[in-house]
This record gives C-alpha cells, structure tokens and sequence, in this order.
C-alpha cells in the first residue's frame, strides 16, 4: 500500500498551486454569475411606508400610494421611493414615504449585511422614529438633525444617507418643497492620517539598508493595533475583498479610509510585490507578536503537514469568498476573529477560537497569520499570479524573438 | 526574525497542531452555521432582518389585511 505523500516535492507542489488558483479564480467567477441570477429581488410593497394606503401604482423609481374612496375617487396618501447607502458591511437599502405635505410618514430598511448586533442596537435605540415627520427635504444629517447610534456609526449613517437621498428625490418630484444639496465633505479623520502615516513608514522602513527598521515596524504594529485595531476596530478582513468582487463600494466621500485600505494594500502587492500590511501594521498580527515577544514565540514548522495546512488555509479564504460573492452579502462568511479581541462583539465560535489563539501566540510566532488567515492565501494568489504572467511573458518573447534572446 | 523550531518539535508538536486543527474545525462549523442560517431563516435568528415604522406591518401584499388601518406602529423588528 502506498503512503500518501502529505509534503510532495516542490515542482509537484508548484504544478498543483497553479490548477488549484485556476480552479478557484474559474469559481468565483462562476459563484458571481450565480449570485447575480439568484439574487434578484421581488418589487418592495410601498404600503408598509405609507399608512392607510390601499393600493400602490409604480412609476419609474416613485410608488404613488392610493386609497379609494367611497365615490370611487382616488386619493393618494403619498408617495415612496427606495434608495440605498453603503453601510459597514455593504449597502443598506431604504424604503421611505412622504406624504403630500411632503413629511416623512415612514422607512422600512429592505435589506442590509449589517452585523445583526449592530443593526439590533440601531434598531432598538430608536434611531428610525427620529425620521417621521421630519421634512423631505431636511438635511437627515448625524449630529445635525438626526443622534447616531454609538459604536453604530457606520450602520446609523448608512440609513440616514439612503433616507436622505430617497427623501429629496421624492421632494423634487412630488412635493413643493426646495431641496438644497450641499457637496458632501470628504471624511478625513485620524484613521485616515494615521494609515497613512504608516504607509509612508513603511515605504521609508522597506528600503534596503534602513538603520532602524526593526525598531520602525514595531512602531508601526503598536500603532496599528492601538488605534486601526482597539480605537477604531478597522482592520483589512475577508469582508473588503468581497465588497471589492462584490461591487459594493462605499462613497469615498464618507469611507475614504476604505479605498487608502483597499487600494493601498492592492496597489503595494501587485507593482511593488509586497506585502505593506500583514507583517508591518495588521492589529491582530500585532497583538499576536506582542504575546510572541512576552513568552518567546517560534516560527512553528508543522513538518509534513505543512502543505496540507496551507490548503486547508486556502480553503477557508476560498470558502469565505465563494459565500461571500454567492449570497452577495460580504461579511457574512467573513470568519476574522478581530471582532471578539477589538470590539468584544463575536459569535461564540469565534470567542473559542480568539483564546485559543492568544494562549497559542505565546509559544508560536502569529499562529493565525500562518494557518488560517484568509488574507495570506490572497496575497499569495496576487504573487503567484504575478510570478508565472511574467514567466508566460517571458517565454513568449523568447520563442517571438529567439535570435535577440540568443 | 524569530527563530525557527525544527519540524514538529517538542511541546509544539504535542499542543499546536491539535489547537491549529480544532480551530479550523470551528471555523469551518461556524461557516456551515452561517450559510445555514441563510437558506433556512426560520431555523436561526436571520441575519438580513428588516425594520420598517410608520408604514404597515412589512408583511407580503397577499398576507396584509387590507381592511384594518395600519398604524404609525414599530414593527418587523428583528429578533433577537
């Protein structure tokens, strides 16, 4: 009987890292096609915004909700529209209703990949009762008109945003009411600065021969624990690729810190093949080495398991996106465990897993980076992917130009 | 650079693959749950609830009665 070979030799590796990233960019591809023709979605019922309306007639994006009368006339009760804004997860969709008097009479939140945790705190607070009776064509603007929800800013903003440009479509169209729109300002916070900041570092700290870039990478992951990861819970997950894939991309008015994350990440790994944030400012990564730095920490090598850990790893990145891009909801499969350490808001899985986790970075150097984060299988695809394009590249100019390459 | 352990040594070898193994075990469980908890709704508290106030109950047009007023109520909220 033959022993299965869980560690095979390099080229054999090599030549199954290429069917296996075929295979998972060819289902994907195929998981998104799918996800577009499974998640259409039924016409909303424009009653639930408008009260006493019997009946809704459609015309174009405006529902016009009627009652008859007993003289068989019609009366209309107001009118309903559905927009959406990007909240924490994707977008958040909005049904809203305005009455002839052109105030607001009703919202129904359709649908969003909020966090429930987080959607139940806005709901439940009483974020959605401040809207009725607000004019259409108010500013609906957090801190302004409307209290947000504390520590559910993204999702209270995201339904304010989606009312807002509902109620003003609806005061345009409908109602006699002026509608100011005034350019939204670009949100540029410390979040902002400080991911910058570390950007700029570690450009400075990557270049060969830097004096202090141990002591500027430690800078760098104490700052980036500190403030991306405790202070403002805004570490790169799974969830970002799959808004990426998705096509769920916030306004980069009020989320600009999504595209420096996204794009800086993606732009660094792709033209300079390099990784500027796992080793050098993720919050969890940090906290990681913190615990690796207390109890000694060593790079764990898991002997002959070692490729199959590796797949396994690819799998549960592959997985996450697979779902992701199917249900067309990002964060739902995101499995990221940052929740529980920075935010204390996890299922109870991922509570396990996190203390696992810790308990196991005191004696092996970032547990999580190396066997289970879906980030690290990403970037590989991106190098991988990089590496053979330019091999192919280069054997084409070869066989193109064979006397010059002689 | 941390210093490297030879393959599948000592207490390492006892204690980090198991915990490595069990934790992707829930990590997997946790993904089965999460898409169970999409395709059968009603078995799990669904994550894409709705909310609507002051409109009616949020119901499909076939199951609302269209006789009874609907009240500038809170309803549809989700569970949990």
């Amino acid at each position: 009987m033959t022993k299965l070979n869980l560690n095979p030799p390099r080229e054999v590796r090599e030549r199954w890292d290429r069917r296996l990233a075929l295979f998972a960019v060819a289902t994907i591809a195929l998981a998104w096609l799918v996800g577009a023709l499974i998640n259409g979605k039924p016409q909303p019922d424009c009653r639930t915004v408008l009260p006493g309306a019997i009946q809704c007639r459609v015309s174009g994006e405006i529902y016009e909700g009627v009652i008859t009368n007993s003289d068989n006339t019609e009366t209309v009760l107001g009118w309903a529209t559905v927009s959406e804004a990007p909240g924490y997860a994707g977008p958040v969709k909005v049904m809203v209703g305005v009455n002839p008097a052109g105030e607001v009479i009703g919202i129904k939140v359709l649908e969003h990949t909020e966090t429930p945790s987080f959607f139940d705190k806005v709901s439940s607070e009483g974020f959605f009762d401040q809207f009725i009776g607000m004019q259409a064509n108010s500013i609906f603007a957090l801190g302004e008109d409307l209290d947000g929800i504390t520590r559910a800013t993204f999702t209270s903003r995201a339904v304010s945003d989606a009312v807002r440009e509902a109620s003003y479509l609806l005061a345009d169209e409908k109602t006699s009411l002026t509608v100011s729109r005034e350019p939204q300002p670009i949100k540029f916070g410390l979040p902002e600065t400080i991911l910058l900041l570390l950007y700029g570092a570690g450009f400075v700290a990557h270049r060969g021969g830097f004096r202090y870039k141990a002591i500027v990478r430690w800078a760098m992951l104490i700052t980036g624990m500190v403030v991306l990861g405790f202070v403002y819970n805004l570490p790169f997950t799974i969830a970002h690729i799959n808004s990426l894939l998705i096509g769920f991309w916030p306004d980069w008015h009020s989320d600009l810190y999504w595209y420096l994350l996204v794009g800086g990440i993606f732009f660094v790994v792709t033209v300079d093949n390099k990784n500027p944030y796992c080793q050098w400012f993720c919050p969890f990564g940090a906290a990681q080495e913190c615990l690796g730095a207390i109890g000694g920490a060593k790079v764990y090598n898991p002997g002959q398991y070692r490729y199959l850990l590796k797949n396994v790893q690819r799998f549960l990145a592959w997985s996450a996106i697979i779902l992701g891009v199917l249900f067309r909801n990002p964060s739902f499969s995101s499995y990221e465990i940052f929740g529980a350490l920075f935010s204390f808001n996890a299922a109870a899985v991922q509570w396990v897993v996190l203390i696992i986790i810790l308990l196991l970075s005191l004696f092996v150097r970032r547990p999580w980076c190396q066997f289970l984060c879906p980030i690290d299988p990403i970037t590989d695809l991106i190098h991988s992917s990089r590496r053979w394009i330019t091999e192919a590249l280069r054997k084409w100019q070869k066989k193109a130009n064979p006397v010059t390459e002689s | 650079m941390a210093e490297e352990s030879k393959p599948g040594n000592g207490i390492l070898k006892i204690i980090a693959l198991p915990l490595i193994a069990i934790c992707i075990l829930l990590l997997l469980a946790y993904q089965v749950e999460q898409v169970s908890s999409v395709i059968s709704p009603e078995a799990t508290p669904t994550p894409i609830s709705a909310y609507s106030i002051g409109g009616g109950s949020g119901i499909s047009v076939e199951e609302e009665d269209h006789a009874s007023t609907p009240t500038p109520n809170v309803s549809g909220l989700p569970p949990g």
